[in-house]
């Protein structure tokens, strides 16, 4: 395989993939900060190891093994004063690591777009401002004109709704010929 | 669907929790919470980890970068990587990839270390740079959209509100004259809902996220619409899909093709009238305007278009049958590179199907320059051309120009088959040797004493019948190969033939190759 179609082999794969194996990452370090550190480290060393990928194989379920050492080589240099989840967490999470690359997860996140796409304006401009890294909900609640409780129970019952949806829409398709 | 009372605790208490998290306003004992809450109870981690993957889908889909991030992800990466072949030296003012190129452009190949080096910093950069975990930065490539969306096919309110919210990555320009520096858009960027991509000159190659790739061919007007639809007011698609992007949409001016799996090509004229083929799979077409469509709502017309079949639609939303499709014209998503750059030999395939049957939309496909080991045979099957033992088929094939017709041809009584032979040619018929030679082919071809195998592959009588790699494998009938001289450019016509005797395990379709004088 040439050089150029292994870095497009590799764009698109990463294309594909990536949310699956930031969603990995973000489940065992979720905050913003830490959890985009590592998905930077994890993406250059998926490039370097990227020649021992087997094709055909499943990317995803490789970058998420290669995530997960990532997360370990982070938590050993985390700040000790920092809060990280303990290491029954992280091999609890290990486990399922399957969940996260499922063709269910996968249906899962293609209802959620269907479902997105459907939402009103007013909502999805909350949830955008709601989980922008850094972002106070106090800002939140000021750009929108509205109270931080406020803010706090639209973004559950937006969130709530967006679940109902993706399982009617999951019914829905299984329903369906 | 609501949820259970039990459902609704769970979903509000791990909800909460991941809040404070992104937050960072956690204190110590909401943390073992949570850990003691996923570690001990199947049902809450289940609960944890669709929040979290539906979390970081929202953040990737709807959350715009942060202001003030200035640099380009692509000049970045244009800094230390070359975006594939040089424009043409005659380019027309136009606006290329590499123009956009802030530094000195650095071919790759000075050694291999070189190559490496370089190709793991622009690919670190561009995985540092380009696709940053949470943001989407489609915003900083305003500048690349331009300001004048198509007439038609407007996005809605809706799709509106998702401008620039990326959805596809650019992986591969191979000489692309951009139309103007406002669409130049460099080579493993990202793209976004909203974007216009607009080039005179090249192909492009776009991956969609939700998996489907697409080949696009100059000269071409799109517009991105959603993850999962996209508006071509002139220019030549062919999309795949895996099974993730099963439903990707094409918009033109006079129909809506949406994909039920696989793969299909789409050529829209300047004037819009559009042309589709399908290659693999299954196509619902919509057929008029976007505007037609709107109103007429259920009587909207349709055709539904599977393997092996292709129709034009023209401006007042009438289909038709079109006879032959190439595949310089209309290439494969995945299509090997041609074996030479020769002028095309076979310019075009018709029959008298359509005579008896209107409604026919079968197609030949006309393939130049690309006969080879496994070339597939038949627009309606898997089967493959290959040589009969391990030395291959016979050179004087290799490489030729040759026709996939439809395989079902072969149950049509009273075919004629015109093939258009554009320049002095040894036209070839490879003719099973199952089958009662008929009097067009002993008349006209001479039969070379040279055969060419078939590799079947699943059919209605060995469903389970699969195609191997390479000559001499799994080859299920040999052909016969018939040739003969054509000195001037004419149209050449074959005919029908008649079932074996021995017909129950199955029977095929004649091929048709040329080669240039």
């Amino acid at each position: 395989m040439s050089l150029d179609s292994e870095h497009s082999d590799f764009a698109r794969l990463i294309a594909q993939h990536q949310r699956a194996v930031q969603s990995y990452i973000l489940a065992n370090v979720p905050r913003w900060g830490d959890a985009d550190e590592i998905w930077q480290e994890t993406s250059v060393r998926l490039w370097l190891e990227f020649d021992k990928f087997r094709p055909g194989s499943n990317f995803a379920a490789w970058a998420i093994r290669v995530a997960h050492f990532e997360i370990l080589t982070w938590r050993k240099k985390a700040e000790r004063n920092r809060l990280v989840f303990g290491d029954d967490f992280i091999a609890c999470l290990e486990s399922e690591q399957k969940q996260f690359t499922s063709d269910q997860a996968q249906a899962r996140l293609r209802a959620l777009d269907q479902c997105l796409e459907s939402s009103s304006d007013y909502q999805r401009e909350l949830l955008s401002r709601f989980y922008e890294p850094d972002r106070q909900v106090q800002q939140v609640a000021e750009a929108m004109k509205t109270s931080v409780d406020a803010v706090y129970k639209s973004v559950q019952r937006i969130r709530k709704g967006l679940r109902s949806c993706i399982e009617q829409r999951l019914q829905h398709a299984e329903l369906s010929p | 669907m609501t949820m259970s009372p039990e459902e609704a605790d769970r979903f509000a208490f791990v909800h909460e929790l991941i809040t404070r998290q992104l937050e960072g306003t956690a204190t110590e004992q909401e943390q073992q919470q949570l850990q003691d809450a996923v570690t001990s109870d199947p049902n809450v981690r289940r609960e944890y980890i669709r929040h979290m993957q539906e979390v970081t889908h929202i953040t990737s889909r709807l959350v715009a970068p942060r202001p003030g991030q200035e640099f380009s992800k692509s000049s970045v990466l244009g800094q230390t990587c070359s975006t594939g072949p040089l424009p043409p030296s005659d380019a027309e003012p136009a606006i290329t990839s590499d123009a956009l190129t802030p530094a000195p452009h650095r071919p790759l190949g000075v050694s291999f270390l070189g190559v490496a080096a370089s190709l793991a910093i622009a690919a670190t950069l561009l995985l540092a740079v380009s696709i940053p975990f949470w943001m989407s930065d489609g915003r900083n490539d305003q500048n690349t959209i331009a300001s004048k969306p198509p007439s038609t096919g407007q996005p809605s309110d809706k799709t509106a509100a998702l401008h620039g919210t990326e959805v596809a990555t650019l992986v591969e320009c191979t000489n692309v004259v951009w139309d103007s520096r406002s669409n130049a858009v460099n080579e493993l960027s990202r793209v976004g809902i909203g974007q216009n991509i607009s080039f005179h000159r090249g192909r492009i190659k776009l991956v969609f996220d939700s998996g489907v790739e697409t080949l696009v061919l100059a000269p071409c007007y799109l517009n991105i619409q959603d993850h999962n639809r996209v508006y071509c007011t002139y220019g030549r698609i062919t999309a795949k899909a895996s099974a993730g992007g099963k439903g990707f949409a094409i918009e033109t001016p006079v129909a809506r093709v949406t994909d039920l799996g696989t793969e299909f090509g789409i050529a829209i004229s300047e004037s819009g009238e559009t042309e589709v083929a399908v290659f693999e799979g299954e196509v619902d077409i919509e057929l008029g305007a976007p505007d037609a469509r709107k109103t007429q709502n259920s009587q909207t017309k349709r055709e539904h278009l599977v393997q092996g079949q292709a129709t034009r639609v023209d401006h007042s939303g009438r289909s038709k049958r079109v006879f032959s499709i190439d595949n310089q014209r209309m290439p494969g998503v995945r299509d090997l590179a041609p074996m030479h750059h020769d002028e095309p030999v076979i310019a075009a395939v018709r029959d008298n199907i359509s005579e008896r049957h209107p409604e026919s939309r079968m197609f030949y496909r006309i393939v130049h320059a690309g006969l080879r080991e496994d070339s597939r045979a038949f627009v309606d099957r898997t089967h493959q051309w290959n040589g009969l033992d391990e030395d291959g088929m016979p050179r004087e094939l290799l490489g030729a120009d040759y026709v996939m017709p439809f395989n079902d041809d072969k149950f049509a009584g009273d075919l004629k088959v015109r093939v258009a032979i554009a320049r002095p040619a040894t036209v070839y018929v490879f003719f099973s040797n199952n089958t009662k030679v008929p009097d067009w082919l002993a008349s006209g071809f001479i039969d070379t004493g040279l055969d060419i195998g078939l590799d079947e592959g699943a059919n209605r009588y060995k469903p389970s019948k699969r195609v191997a790699a390479g000559p001499g494998k799994s080859i299920d009938n040999t052909f016969s190969i018939w040739e003969r001289d054509v000195q001037s450019p004419q149209e050449l016509e074959l005919g029908s033939f008649e079932r074996p005797v021995e017909f129950k395990r199955g029977y095929n379709m004649y091929g048709i190759a040329a080669v240039a004088k």
